[in-house]
C-alpha cells in the first residue's frame, strides 16, 4: 500500500508549486525526493501532512485518504515527519518534547488528569517509559531534562526525528535532515537512516540537497524541478538522466557537451568544485585536459565559459524557495550542495575538502554512529535554523503557511 | 515497579484527601466564624474579592497563559456569570420564601447558581473561541473585547418598549444601566460565604495546576510556541484552543458569579462593574504574576484586589478629599489605571517573563513529572489568606 499521490497540484496564487506529481513509497522503502531549489519538494511534504491542501490530486496511506484529515490526524495514520528548519518545542523539556508526541495515544483523558484518577497514572508512566526508551535509543537521555536549544545542532535533528518516531509511525518524512551537516555528519546520517528503517520498519521519504546522501542511501528517486515531474527511478539511472542533469546544471540542450564535461566532472579523481567563478573555472581547467584531444583549442574556450556558466546559474544561485537551507550558514549549504551534485559518485573521505568540512572529524565518518558534532559549524547553523525570523516565507511560504494569514 | 507506584499513588491519594478536606474545613470555620473574628465586614469584602479574584486570573491564565492566546475581554464571561447568578439567585430566594440567607440554603442555591454561570459561559466561551481557529494575536483579542462589550452593553441598554420582543423584556429586567439588585430592587440574597467562595478558589486552583501539569497542558505549551510542530505530532489545534476557551470562561463564569452573590459583597450586579477596566485588571493579575503560572495568578489576583482597596482607602483620607475639593477632576481610580500601566511598562522592561514566569512558587522541579501535587503547599497559602 504505503504512500500514493496521484496527480496532486497545488498552486499559490499564480505559481504552480506542484503540478500533477504522482508516485508510490511502498513499505519500508527509502524514497528520495530531490530537485533543485523551489522545485516544490517541501510543498509536497506540506500537502501529505495536511499543511496545505492540495488543489487537486489525491493523497492516500495505506488506504486512508490523507486529503480529508486535518494534520494532527495524519500524524494519528501513522504519517510522521521532520521539518527543514528545526521546529522544536523550546520551552519545553527534551523529554516533554517526545511526550507531546504521546497526546493522541493516550486514553486517558482531560477530566482523569484533573481527577488524578489511575488511568492518568498509568498513561503518564506507560509514556514516560516510552519517551525514556527512545532517547536511549537515540542517544540523547542524558539530556531529557534539559532545554532543546541549548542541544547542539545535531542532537536537535536527532531529537526531532525521536520526537516524530514517538508517534510510532508508518512512514517518516525527513526534510533535509543532512542541512549544514559536513562530509563526515552527512556520512553517518546515511548509517542513521538505514538503521532507522530497519530498526522500526518504517517507511522513509527523504527530501535532501545532499547528492552524497541521497545517492548513497535512496533506493529509488523521485525528482521535481518547477513542481513537475521529470523523472523516478534508481539513484543509477537518475544520475545519467538527461532531464535531471539539464535540471541541476541549467536548460541548455544545445550543448550536450556541457553535460559530457559535468559527468566528467564526476569522476572522483578530481578535485572537488566550488560555486565560485574561480573554482568553477578551475573545476573546468581540470576537466578538460582528457577531453582535449577531441576539442579544438576554440571548441575548449566555448565549453569552459559555458560550463562557468552553468554552474553559476544552477547551482550557485539558490532560489528563495527553500530557504531554510539556504539560511544555515549561506556559504557553507551552498558549498557542499555544489560539490555533492558535480561529484556525485562514492566520494572517499580523502577528498574532503577542508575548506567545506572546516572542521570534518574522520573518525565520525567512519563510525557511523549518532555522529558527534564539531562545534563550530553546529553553532553557526543552529543559530539560524532555529531562529524564526529566518524562516524564508518565499512565493511557497514554505513552511509557515500562518504567518500569511495574519496580513 | 507497578505495584510500587501503585502504593506511591495510593498513599499520595490519602495525603491528597486529607488536605483537601483540611483545606475545606478552614473554609468552613471562616464561614461559621469569621464575622467574629473580622469585624470590619469591608476587610472580610477584600478577602473574598482576593479570592474571586484569584479565580478570575486562574482562569484567564489558562487561554492567555498556557494556550498563548491573547483575551482581552474575559470581564464578559465573569459578567455574564454574574448576571446569571444574581438572577438565579434572587428568584430561587424568593422560592425558599425569602428571609435572611442562611448556610444551609447555600448549599443549594449556590451550586444551582453557579452550574448555571459555568454553562452559560461555557456556551459563550465555545462562541468566542471558534473563531480563534482562524485568527491570532491583535484580531483575536479584537472578537474577544468585541464580545465583553457587546454583553455589557446590551445589558446596560436593553428597554422594554410597549411591544418589545420577549427577549428585549427580558433584558431590561436587568436594570440597565442601574445595574440589578434583584426582585423588586430588594437587592441580591448574598449566599455565597467563605466556605464557597475559599473552597472553590483553592478547588479550582487545583484543578488549573493539574490543567498545567498534565499532558494537556503540556500539548498547550507545545501548540503556543509551534502550532505546525504540534500538529505534526498529533496535537490538534481547534480542539486543544477552543477546550481551552471553554475552560477559561466556564472559570470567569464562576468566579462572575461568586463576585455576585459573595455575603459581605455588594447586592447589585452593574454593568459598568464588567467594562474593559476589569477585563485589564486581569490581565494585569495574569502578566504581573506570570503568564502561565498558577500560584503566579494566584499572587497576580491577590495583589491587584489589595492594591485596589489600598487606592480607595487613600482617595477616602481627607488630605485627599481636600484636594479633591480643589481640583474636582481628580479622581485616584482614574490614575490606578495609569499605575498599572506603569508598573506593566516597568515589569516588560525589567523581567518580561512576570513575577514568576512561568514557574511555579512550590514547583519541586522544572517540567518535572506531571504527578506531583501542588496541594499540601498552597493549602497552607490558602489558610494564611483565610
Amino acid at each position: 500500500m504505503g504512500l500514493v499521490l496521484e496527480q496532486v497540484t497545488k498552486s499559490f496564487g499564480g505559481l504552480r508549486a506542484v503540478g500533477g506529481v504522482s508516485f508510490t513509497v511502498g513499505d519500508k522503502v527509502i524514497f528520495g525526493l530531490i530537485g533543485p531549489n523551489g522545485a516544490g519538494k517541501t510543498t509536497v511534504f506540506n500537502l501529505v501532512t495536511g499543511v496545505y491542501k492540495p488543489d487537486s490530486g489525491a493523497i492516500a496511506f495505506g488506504g486512508v485518504d490523507l486529503v480529508a484529515l486535518k494534520p494532527a490526524q495524519i500524524a494519528g495514520a501513522g504519517v510522521a515527519r521532520t521539518f527543514q528548519n528545526i521546529r522544536l518545542f523550546g520551552q519545553l523539556t527534551v523529554v516533554e518534547n517526545l511526550l507531546v508526541a504521546c497526546e493522541l495515544q493516550k486514553k486517558a483523558h482531560l477530566a482523569s488528569a484533573v481527577l488524578r484518577l489511575p488511568a492518568h497514572y498509568e498513561d503518564e508512566r506507560a509514556m514516560h517509559e516510552r519517551a525514556t526508551e527512545l532517547l536511549r535509543i537515540f542517544d540523547l537521555h542524558e539530556m531529557a531534562d534539559e532545554a532543546p536549544t541549548s542541544l547542539p545542532y545535531g542532537d536537535q535533528r536527532r531529537l526531532e526525528i525521536a520526537r516524530a518516531m514517538m508517534l510510532g509511525p508508518s512512514i517518516l518524512l525527513l526534510d533535509e535532515p543532512a542541512a549544514g551537516m559536513n562530509y563526515g555528519e552527512a556520512e553517518g546520517l546515511k548509517t542513521q537512516i538505514r538503521w532507522l528503517r530497519d530498526t522500526f520498519g518504517v517507511a522513509i521519504v527523504l527530501v535532501e540537497h545532499n547528492m552524497q546522501v541521497v545517492m548513497g542511501v535512496c533506493e529509488e528517486l523521485h525528482v521535481l524541478d518547477h513542481g513537475e515531474t521529470i523523472a523516478h527511478g534508481t539513484p543509477d539511472e537518475i544520475r545519467k538522466h538527461p532531464k535531471v542533469l539539464a535540471a541541476y546544471l541549467g536548460e541548455d540542450e544545445e550543448a550536450p557537451s556541457v553535460r559530457a564535461a559535468v559527468e566528467e566532472a564526476s569522476n572522483p579523481a578530481l578535485p572537488d568544485v566550488e560555486p565560485s567563478p574561480r573554482a568553477a573555472g578551475e573545476a573546468d581547467a581540470a576537466t578538460a585536459p582528457p577531453r582535449a584531444e577531441k576539442l579544438s583549442e576554440p571548441e575548449l574556450a566555448d565549453l569552459s565559459r559555458e560550463l562557468t556558466r552553468s554552474l553559476e546559474r544552477g547551482l550557485a544561485a539558490p532560489d528563495a524557495d527553500d530557504e531554510g537551507l539556504a539560511e544555515p550558514g549561506a556559504k557553507e549549504p551552498a558549498a557542499v550542495e555544489a560539490v555533492e551534485v558535480v561529484t556525485a559518485p562514492p566520494a572517499p573521505p580523502a577528498r574532503v575538502d577542508p575548506e567545506v568540512a572546516p572542521s570534518a572529524p574522520d573518525v565520525s565518518a567512519l563510525d557511523g554512529g549518532w555522529g558527534s558534532e564539531p562545534e563550530a559549524p553546529a553553532r553557526d547553523a543552529h543559530a539560524n535554523g532555529v531562529d524564526k525570523g529566518s524562516n524564508g516565507v518565499g512565493p511557497h511560504g514554505d513552511d509557515d503557511p500562518h504567518k500569511k494569514e495574519g496580513g | 515497579m507497578a505495584r510500587g507506584q501503585a502504593g506511591k499513588s495510593g498513599g499520595l491519594r490519602w495525603s491528597r484527601l486529607a488536605v483537601g478536606a483540611g483545606v475545606l474545613g478552614v473554609a468552613l470555620l471562616c464561614d461559621l466564624y469569621l464575622a467574629d473574628f473580622v469585624h470590619d465586614s469591608s476587610i472580610r469584602q477584600l478577602f473574598m474579592l482576593a479570592a474571586c479574584n484569584v479565580l478570575v486570573a486562574s482562569s484567564l491564565n489558562v487561554i492567555n497563559g498556557m494556550a498563548g492566546q491573547f483575551s482581552i475581554g474575559h470581564a464578559g464571561f465573569v459578567g455574564l456569570g454574574g448576571y446569571t447568578s444574581a438572577v438565579i439567585a434572587s428568584n430561587l430566594h424568593e422560592m425558599l420564601g425569602g428571609g435572611e440567607p442562611t448556610f444551609a440554603r447555600s448549599f443549594i442555591v449556590v451550586p444551582v447558581c453557579l452550574l448555571a454561570s459555568a454553562t452559560l459561559a461555557g456556551i459563550f466561551g465555545f462562541l468566542v473561541g471558534l473563531p480563534s481557529l482562524r485568527l491570532r494575536g491583535d484580531y483575536l483579542a479584537i472578537v474577544t473585547l468585541g464580545f465583553a462589550e457587546i454583553f455589557r452593553l446590551v445589558i446596560a441598554t436593553a428597554q422594554a418598549g410597549e411591544d418589545g420582543s420577549p427577549i428585549a423584556r427580558a433584558l431590561s429586567r436587568l436594570g440597565g444601566q442601574n445595574g440589578y439588585m434583584g426582585i423588586d430592587n430588594q437587592g441580591i440574597p448574598l449566599y455565597a460565604g467563605p466556605f464557597w467562595v475559599f473552597g472553590l478558589a483553592f478547588v479550582l486552583g487545583v484543578v488549573a495546576w493539574r490543567i498545567k501539569f498534565s499532558g494537556w497542558g503540556r500539548a498547550l505549551r507545545a501548540l503556543r510556541e509551534d502550532e505546525i510542530a504540534a500538529a505534526a505530532v498529533g496535537v490538534d489545534p481547534t480542539r486543544y484552543k477552543v477546550t481551552s476557551f471553554v475552560i477559561a470562561a466556564v472559570g470567569a463564569g464562576v468566579a462572575g458569579g461568586l463576585m455576585a452573590i459573595m455575603r459581605d459583597g455588594t447586592p447589585i450586579v452593574n454593568p459598568d462593574n464588567y467594562n474593559f477596566q476589569a477585563s485589564f485588571d486581569a490581565i494585569t493579575m495574569v502578566i504581573l504574576g506570570g503568564s502561565g503560572s498558577v500560584t503566579g495568578a494566584a499572587i497576580g489576583g491577590v495583589f491587584i484586589t489589595f492594591s485596589i482597596k489600598a487606592i480607595e482607602q487613600v482617595q477616602a483620607t481627607s488630605a485627599v478629599q481636600a484636594l479633591r475639593r480643589e481640583f474636582e477632576s481628580l479622581d485616584l481610580n482614574a490614575l490606578r489605571m495609569i499605575v498599572y500601566a506603569l508598573v506593566l511598562v516597568l515589569l516588560m522592561v525589567v523581567r518580561p517573563e512576570g513575577l514568576l514566569g512561568e514557574r511555579e512558587l512550590f514547583q519541586k522541579r522544572r517540567g518535572g513529572r506531571g504527578g506531583s501535587g501542588p496541594d499540601a503547599p498552597r493549602a497552607g497559602a490558602k489558610a494564611e489568606a483565610a
